[in-house]
């Protein structure tokens, strides 16, 4: 087996005998569209995205920094009953918290 | 038209497509070549299923491009199969065994029934050689192309080729094919 050509035609009768059963131009072209406006979709968005992110990060520094500088004023306002208090406080962040996560929840989905 | 390299360039840097294929261009470009490259994937993967989804994630990532000349096109078609297929080695921690696939020859000195089947002989070669025989050979792309599709020099295309076609021509002989004109 010296031959070029005749290696060059076996590889060649090879190729020509595999005959497979392929998904339909149309199909790939069409999940090319879809990932496509996908795409742009998540490229619009992003910005808005980002600005969500900022707005709950900057909520909750907020948040604790005023819980942090209004100590006093809780305290003075409550005395020692602040621990009855205690459960209505934290099923306000939980509830909170539900709803920011709802909110994100039902914007990724849209 | 762009060539492959400025199309390569602009996808990189995730520039808009210029000038976008149309519906009717990317189905004739299909047809005229999805059969060889699900050959080619199958002859390199011996996963049909693997070879499947790795060529219509080739295309749509093909059509995520500007347009090319068809030959830039089709050298750019194998690159991404070819690197979707070794990411997808790499994913399952098996690249080494891939590209450095000792030659299962054994069986093929063995069963000269087996002497005609050049599928047996091709998947005795390792998948880097399979890939070079199947490029030159089927293909008909340039050692330039070559290169490109399996990040390999230009120069080194030429012989690694070579050799790939020697050692193809030896697993032949050596399991009885002579030939018609020996």
């Amino acid at each position: 087996m010296n031959n070029d050509h005749e290696l060059d035609s076996l590889i060649k009768t090879m190729a020509a005998g595999h005959r497979p059963e392929l998904p339909s131009p149309g199909l790939i072209w069409w999940r090319a569209q879809v990932l496509r406006k996908q795409a742009e979709k998540e490229r619009i968005e992003r910005p808005l995205t980002i600005m969500r992110r900022v707005a709950l990060g900057f909520s909750v520094i907020l948040l604790a920094g005023l819980w942090m500088s209004q100590t006093d004023a809780i305290r003075a306002m409550f005395g020692n009953a602040l621990l009855p208090v205690l459960p209505l406080l934290l099923a306000a962040v939980v509830i909170g918290a539900v709803f920011i996560g709802l909110m994100w929840w039902t914007a990724s989905e849209a | 038209m762009l060539t492959a390299m400025q199309a390569w360039q602009m996808a990189i840097a995730g520039a808009q497509t210029v000038e976008p294929t149309t519906q009717a261009e990317f189905e004739a470009f299909y047809l005229r070549t999805a059969r060889t490259l699900h050959g080619y994937l199958c002859r390199l993967s011996t996963d049909p299923a693997a070879a499947e989804e790795i060529l219509q994630e080739s295309y749509i990532r093909m059509l995520h491009v500007p347009a090319m000349e068809e030959t830039a096109r089709k050298a750019y078609l194998f690159k991404t199969a070819t690197n979707l297929l070794r990411d997808r080695w790499r994913r399952l921690k098996r690249e080494k065994k891939w590209w450095e696939l000792t030659p299962v020859t054994d069986h093929v000195h063995q069963n000269v029934s087996l002497a005609m089947d050049m599928e047996t002989i091709f998947d005795a070669l390792s998948a880097q050689e399979r890939a070079l025989l199947w490029l030159a050979h089927v293909e008909e792309l340039s050692h330039r192309e070559i290169g490109m599709v399996l990040n390999v020099k230009e120069q080194s295309v030429k012989v690694m080729v070579f050799r790939a076609r020697e050692k193809a021509k030896a697993l032949l002989e050596a399991a009885g094919f002579r030939g018609p004109h020996e």
